[in-house]
């Protein structure tokens, strides 16, 4: 059951790919410059991702017959020194982050083709990448933490990307304040917990800290961890750098951003309750904080006239549907919510690709100018037509059958009114999503013209809209797969604790 | 053993300091610094619960805290350069100006 | 029945190619159709399409060896689809068994007969493309239901077959003048599109009915895999017995999807419409196949009826059976009343489906009335369902012919058609003796047969239907020799005499044309000399040899049958009551077309009893036209009627619903107060119940009700939104307060739920 591998700074495969290809996409960079060679950096972008994706399945097949995979990184075995400490969920985790990013990685080749410091672009979104892969992984808050601040400090300067406008610039600095004071509230939380436990291995304190009895130190350690997760997750009241930097980023990390940045830190909220204290006892809270993101951002998502910006309260008001499943604190709950990030992950991601090519073609993101760009761009508009209904929970689509799953784990978890609760807002966000179907299948106005995205776009963006379609009708192996996510976080755990501490 | 209080006091107003400045100041450097200040007290926090195991300092918060505040450094400075950044922009660093992006 | 094991799909499909290939064949081929055309032109696509057929018969054809020995591989699965978490796993596989080997042969063979026709037939339309793609698909998806192992994978190709329907039928979309359906003006035509969603709707009303029964039938069995279904079905069938009419709710409902998809009563009014599609739509969907996946359905679900009527002895499970007898029976007599009066040729044998569908359903139907009829209702639904769709289909691809040659669809503008066509002539009046039930073609002995069904169940309803589906015989052969005189012989009529003026001589049929209709009336006349054979030698009687094949399927599905001896009166009975209907059908048309001794029109418009039957018959009974006054005209009114108190209001009160609140309860406690308090301090007590009756209605109804609903959700959403998105200000400070402000509220929650104990 117990693998734990040699001493030397170990790193797991992928993360190591990851970090290694960041630093080499900067010397490739520079060198791609002198040499003249166009788009080197942008292949080893497309090498280093599929080399990850590749090496998270190699990984898979370990973990499956290791059970749980504990790998210290440097010096001290766990639980002194950091590890990083891989299962079923992690697997799940960094699988989506590696498919979104190759996707996205495809898809920017395209995109950001006339922009400049592109080196730094691909060297940032590897490391953001990176960064998300070692949060997944982590076995300690430490690491956690660290590899959270990686993933927190590419995602600032990539929000801040497009430096010559005052958009980016405002959000990413706002952004930054916000998610540097979560910071500190994590490292607070760590403080908490190592005050109470004198360690930082999920393991150990799982083994001390889990269901013990309510004390002040407790409750203040619960609403650090969230506040410090929250601003990253985007839960309102925490949310309120998302509308503004999802749209000011760059269409490519727009999607990376609300596909996966987003979830990564719904899983480490996810991760260390679940591993700190019992799920009975922030069921209410996390069914609380649901309720509210679910309903402020699907209100607030009603009116917006910026495409982007209604795609990124759109992003808030998923993740209030996924502290559904969160809330319900089962396994049926937590594989709800794995599934629901993946979907999401692809959903969202798509519909910020497709509406990034839309933008990248007329140069607008007013939802009203857009009209009648279904006729002009059918192949993209279709895409995002399919993200869209996907998004809604329509039948058909990998997005209804996450919903399903979502709701249904509330409702089997006693939280019904939780379940009624989503289901409105699902009918009520069908409003605002309809609203751009409406304009997508419009009539054009005079002299509006537009030209189909470039192919490379058209690919990615129909690939996964493929994805989504197939994914609602046969869903089967990503629900097993999610199941066995959930249940080695659930079922797991007394493995995860015997993995580390014998 | 030392005593815990006076650390526990110092962080909590520490906090509220930072959150302070965070809050209220107008200056984007004076926030800069609050979230620096709330940094420290939350490593302050960590060195202080480090002295309470009985008869030897526990050199693990310590290790911690270093790699705190190299990455709390790392963070800062990137806020710094989006100051410079919001300057060129704006010509004020006033953050109650950096009110275009609303609703 | 054998399940085989679980090999890699490849090698099942491999191993037993002939059911696979038979619907994944023709379902690429319609995939392929675009890319074809784009690559190679109209003729090689023509050709394609005509081989992707041939595809689907060999596929067929080499099922049809496992008949003959006797051994069949029965339900052969390849992999899982969905997994449920209590209960069997659905798997996808296909289901080889003599009822589908059997109609899978007769659905492949006239496809492919009738693609051959079209190729002529439709020569020169310009959007064939996707004509050959969706008669593709549609053959892919009738094969895949008949063929599935499943409820839901039938599903799948049922609602497959269903959307080819309405492409096909709705195939001259842009609604050309000269082909719209219905009239002569002044009666009413409808256009094509409108009948392919006529189509659409009425079969999707059927299909609303039968999900309603899978999810009980699911819910109770946790399996819809149809041998897991009758293997347990001792165990699921007494548990739905147990509420009181739940059985007979599902059986119902079950049965709703046939009636549907075949064209019975009550939803038998969109076949006649259907006919706006082009002949060889007509002839493959609407004779042969599709109405027929129906009867295909009620024949595959009537063993689990069949155990629960006889071997669990629960009576409502006999509710099957008797409504699709009752259905099919009224259902015979009914359209063939209608096709007496029709003046459109195509709409006659419209009809004249409905019709015998009727017979089949009715065969099956009787099947279940008592125990010893099963395998002779059984076998009478099958048989007439092959005999019928060999004659039927020749008939529609002759009656194109027919069309094709002299551009009109009205019987009163043909007549005497026997000298320009004389093959087709000769051909569909072998099919329409056939149709009729003249022995000794094969529509005698399959009719017979059902007749035969009915006497065998020898309970008092089945005798009932019997007189019914007997009156139905006569109504047969009665308006088979209308429509042959008025085509055929006679005088020509004064639009033929104007094309011959301008040049336009109607000719024989091209040889691509009428060798499929000659290659179906052989096998028409095959069957029946087999039938009159089969008489002295049973083996050959292809009767006997379904009813066979029956036994051995149900012997296989370990199905308890009570032998019953076939008495040889019985036998004669039948053949009397058939000979009898053909002398009362023959004598009537005899003297009303072929001799003109009477004169039809006029007899009937003179008869005081008979002109009012006349006007009935001719409007369809009134039920298409109750249809029509209920559901579309009348919602699409209902309809106007909310969108026109929407409007007016919309855009008059866009304001906060808070604003349109007040006003409404203050208006309210206006009234209240001036209208009600006042006068009832005043004592006018009549004026209290007036005004407030008016103000219930007015201020509830229209301030409360209308406002609240139409106006006052989005307004409130609308209301909200301005309301709250002044929180997002854009100033970092508030957002960093917001951030404190959760911390401490999580903080004094969690106290407050600690105090209180609330967890």
């Amino acid at each position: 059951m117990v693998d734990i591998i040699s001493q030397g700074i170990n790193l797991p495969l992928p993360l190591l790919m990851l970090l290694l290809g960041g630093l080499t996409s900067l010397m490739v960079g520079l060198l791609s410059e002198r040499i003249g060679v166009a788009k080197l950096r942008e292949v080893w972008m497309i090498i280093v991702s599929a080399a990850t994706l590749t090496s998270i399945y190699y990984l898979n097949q370990s973990v499956q017959k290791a059970g749980v995979l504990v790998i210290s990184i440097w010096g001290q075995l766990p639980p002194l020194g950091g590890c990083f400490e891989i299962d079923t969920l992690s697997i799940f985790m960094s699988g989506s982050i590696a498919v979104l990013g190759f996707l996205v990685a495809l898809y920017s080749i395209s995109y950001m083709e006339k922009e400049s410091r592109l080196t730094e672009f691909y060297t940032l979104m590897t490391f953001m990448m990176a960064g998300m892969t070692g949060v997944v992984m982590a076995g300690d808050m430490f690491t956690l933490f660290v590899f959270w601040e990686l993933m927190g400090l590419s995602s600032y300067v990539l929000v801040a990307f497009l430096k010559s406008k005052w958009g980016p610039i405002e959000a990413g600095f706002k952004y930054l304040v916000m998610s540097a004071t979560a910071g500190a509230f994590l490292i607070l939380s760590m403080a908490i917990i190592y005050g109470m436990t004198g360690t930082l291995n999920f393991a150990a304190i799982a083994d001390n800290l889990r269901g013990a009895a309510v004390s002040p130190w407790i409750i203040a350690l619960f609403s650090t961890l969230v506040v410090g997760f929250g601003v990253k997750s985007a839960i309102v009241p925490l949310h309120t750098w998302l509308p503004d930097a999802h749209p000011e980023a760059p269409s490519p990390i727009s999607a990376l951003l609300s596909g996966i940045v987003i979830e990564t830190g719904l899983y480490a909220l996810a991760r260390v309750l679940f591993l700190t204290f019992d799920p009975g006892m922030f069921k209410l809270p996390i069914a609380f904080l649901a309720v509210l993101t679910m309903t402020l951002a699907n209100v607030m998502a009603l009116l917006q006239t910026d495409i982007k910006r209604l795609l990124a309260y759109s992003s808030i008001a998923q993740v209030g549907y996924m502290l559904i499943g969160l809330a319900a604190g089962t396994t049926y709950g937590f594989m709800a919510l794995f599934l629901h990030i993946f979907n999401h992950s692809m959903m969202k991601g798509m519909a910020f690709l497709a509406s990034g090519s839309i933008v990248h073609e007329t140069g607008t993101r007013d939802i009203s100018s857009l009209r009648g760009i279904g006729k002009m761009m059918p192949v993209t508009s279709l895409s995002l037509f399919i993200a869209l209904l996907g998004l809604g929970g329509v039948p058909g689509t990998n997005g209804f059958i996450s919903k399903y799953h979502l709701f249904s784990a509330a409702f089997g978890s006693g939280l019904g009114w939780l379940g009624i609760m989503g289901v409105l807002n699902s009918a009520l966000s069908m409003a605002y999503y309809i609203r751009i179907m409406q304009v997508l299948l419009g009539s054009p106005k005079e002299g509006f013209k537009a030209n189909e995205a470039p192919i490379l776009m058209l690919t990615v963006t129909m690939a996964m809209a493929a994805i989504i379609v197939i994914l609602g009708i046969w869903p089967a192996p990503l629900i097993n797969f999610a199941t066995s996510a959930s249940q080695s976080l659930v079922e797991g755990l007394s493995t995860y604790i015997g993995a580390v501490l014998g | 053993m030392v005593p815990l209080e006076p650390f526990l006091v110092s962080v909590g107003l520490m906090f509220v300091i930072g959150l302070y400045s965070l809050m209220v100041k107008r200056d984007m450097v004076r926030i800069l610094i609050g979230v620096e200040i709330l940094f420290n007290s939350a490593n302050l926090c960590f060195i202080a619960l480090s002295t309470q195991v009985p008869g030897f300092v526990d050199p693990y918060a310590h290790s911690i805290v270093m790699m705190a505040i190299v990455l709390d450094g790392t963070v800062i400075a990137v806020g710094l350069a989006m100051v410079m950044n919001v300057y060129k922009h704006y010509k004020t660093i006033d953050i109650r100006k950096l009110r275009r992006l609303k609703w | 029945m054998d399940t085989v094991a679980l090999l890699t799909p490849l090698e099942i499909i491999l191993k037993y190619p002939g059911p696979w290939l038979a619907w994944i064949l023709p379902m690429l081929g319609a995939l392929s159709m675009p890319l074809i055309n784009k690559w190679f032109g109209h003729k090689i696509r023509d050709y394609a399409a005509v081989v992707w057929g041939l595809t689907a018969v060999l596929s067929a054809a080499s099922m049809v060896p496992w008949l003959f020995s006797g051994h069949y591989p029965g339900d052969i699965q390849i992999a899982t689809w969905i997994t449920f978490p209590n209960g069997h796993p659905l798997m996808v596989g296909v289901l080889v068994d003599p009822l589908s080997i059997i109609i899978c042969n007769v659905v492949a063979f006239i496809s492919f007969l009738i693609i051959v026709y079209s190729t002529s037939y439709m020569h020169g339309d310009e959007h064939l493309t996707r004509f050959w793609f969706f008669f593709l698909y549609f053959i892919g998806s009738m094969l895949l239901l008949v063929l599935s192992d499943n409820l839901i994978q039938t599903m799948v190709g049922w609602e497959g077959v269903g959307i080819c329907s309405y492409g096909l039928i709705g195939y001259y979309y842009r609604d050309a003048k000269d082909r719209w359906l219905g009239g002569p003006p002044p009666q009413k035509m409808f256009p094509p599109s409108h009948c392919g969603m006529k189509a659409f709707v009425v079969t999707g009303i059927g299909d609303v009915l039968i999900l309603g029964a899978i999810f009980i039938i699911f819910n109770f069995a946790g399996t819809l895999n149809y041998v897991e279904l009758i293997e347990t079905a001792g165990v699921w069938v007494p548990k739905i017995a147990a509420t009181p009419g739940l059985l007979a709710l599902t059986a119902v409902l079950f049965l709703g999807g046939p009636i549907g998809k075949s064209a019975q009563f009550p939803l038998h009014e969109w076949l006649p419409e259907a006919m706006a599609g082009p002949t060889s739509v007509s002839a493959l969907i609407h004779a042969a196949t599709m109405v027929k996946a129906g009867v295909y359905l009620v024949a595959r679900f009537s063993p689990i009826f069949y155990l629960g009527t006889w071997v669990m002895h629960i009576p409502e499970a006999q509710v099957y059976f008797i409504t699709i007898a009752c259905v099919g029976a009224f259902t015979c007599f009914m359209a063939a009343s209608q096709a007496l009066v029709s003046v459109e040729l195509k709409k006659i044998l419209a009809y004249s489906t409905v019709s015998q569908i009727g017979y089949m359903m009715l065969g099956l139907g009787v099947s279940g009335l008592s125990e010893g009829a099963y395998v002779a209702g059984l076998t009478a639904g099958v048989f007439h369902l092959a005999s019928h769709a060999l004659f039927k289909a020749a008939l529609f691809l002759g009656a194109g012919s027919v069309i094709h040659a002299i551009h009109t669809i009205y019987t009163f503008n043909m007549g005497g058609m026997k000298k320009y066509m004389p093959i087709t002539f000769i051909l569909m009046t072998i099919a329409t003796a056939s149709l009729a039930g003249i022995p000794p073609l094969s529509g005698f002995w399959s009719k017979d047969s059902v007749f035969l069904a009915c006497l065998v169940a020898d309970t008092p309803l089945s005798m009932t239907l019997l007189a019914v589906g007997a009156i139905s015989a006569a109504m047969t052969f009665f308006y088979s020799i209308r429509y042959i005189n008025i085509t055929f012989l006679g005088h020509e009529s004064q639009h033929i005499k104007d094309m011959e003026h301008h040049g336009h001589h109607p000719h024989e049929a091209p040889k691509t044309m009428w060798v499929p209709i000659a290659i179906l009336v052989t096998l028409v006349c095959v069957v029946g000399f087999l039938g009159l054979i089969g008489f002295f030698v049973p083996y050959f009687s292809p009767e006997i040899f379904i009813e066979k094949q029956m036994h051995a399927m149900l012997h296989h599905m370990e199905i308890p049958l009570h032998s019953h001896h076939l008495e040889f009166s019985t036998t004669l009975t039948a053949w009397g009551t058939s000979a009898a209907m053909l002398l009362i059908g023959g004598v009537l048309g005899w003297i009303f077309y072929l001799s003109r001794k009477v004169d039809s029109g006029k007899f009937v418009s003179g008869n005081p009893i008979l002109r009012p039957i006349n006007t009935f018959l001719v409007n369809r009974w009134y039920m298409n036209s109750t249809y029509y006054a209920i559901f579309v005209y009348g919602l699409i009114d209902f309809a106007k009627v909310v969108f026109a108190s929407m409007e007016s209001l919309v855009f008059d009160k866009i304001t906060a619903f808070v604003s349109g609140s007040t006003i409404a309860i203050g208006k309210v406690l206006h009234v209240f107060e001036t209208k009600v308090y006042d006068p009832a301090i005043n004592v006018g007590l009549v004026n209290v119940f007036v005004e407030g009756g008016r103000m219930l209605f007015q201020d509830l109804e229209t301030d409360i009700i209308d406002e609240g609903l139409n106006n006052g959700i989005p307004a409130a959403m609308t209301g909200l939104h301005n309301r709250v998105k002044k929180l997002q200000s854009g100033v970092l400070s508030y957002n960093i307060i917001y951030m404190v402000v959760i911390f401490l509220v999580l903080i004094l929650g969690f106290a407050l739920i600690q105090m209180y104990g609330v967890i």
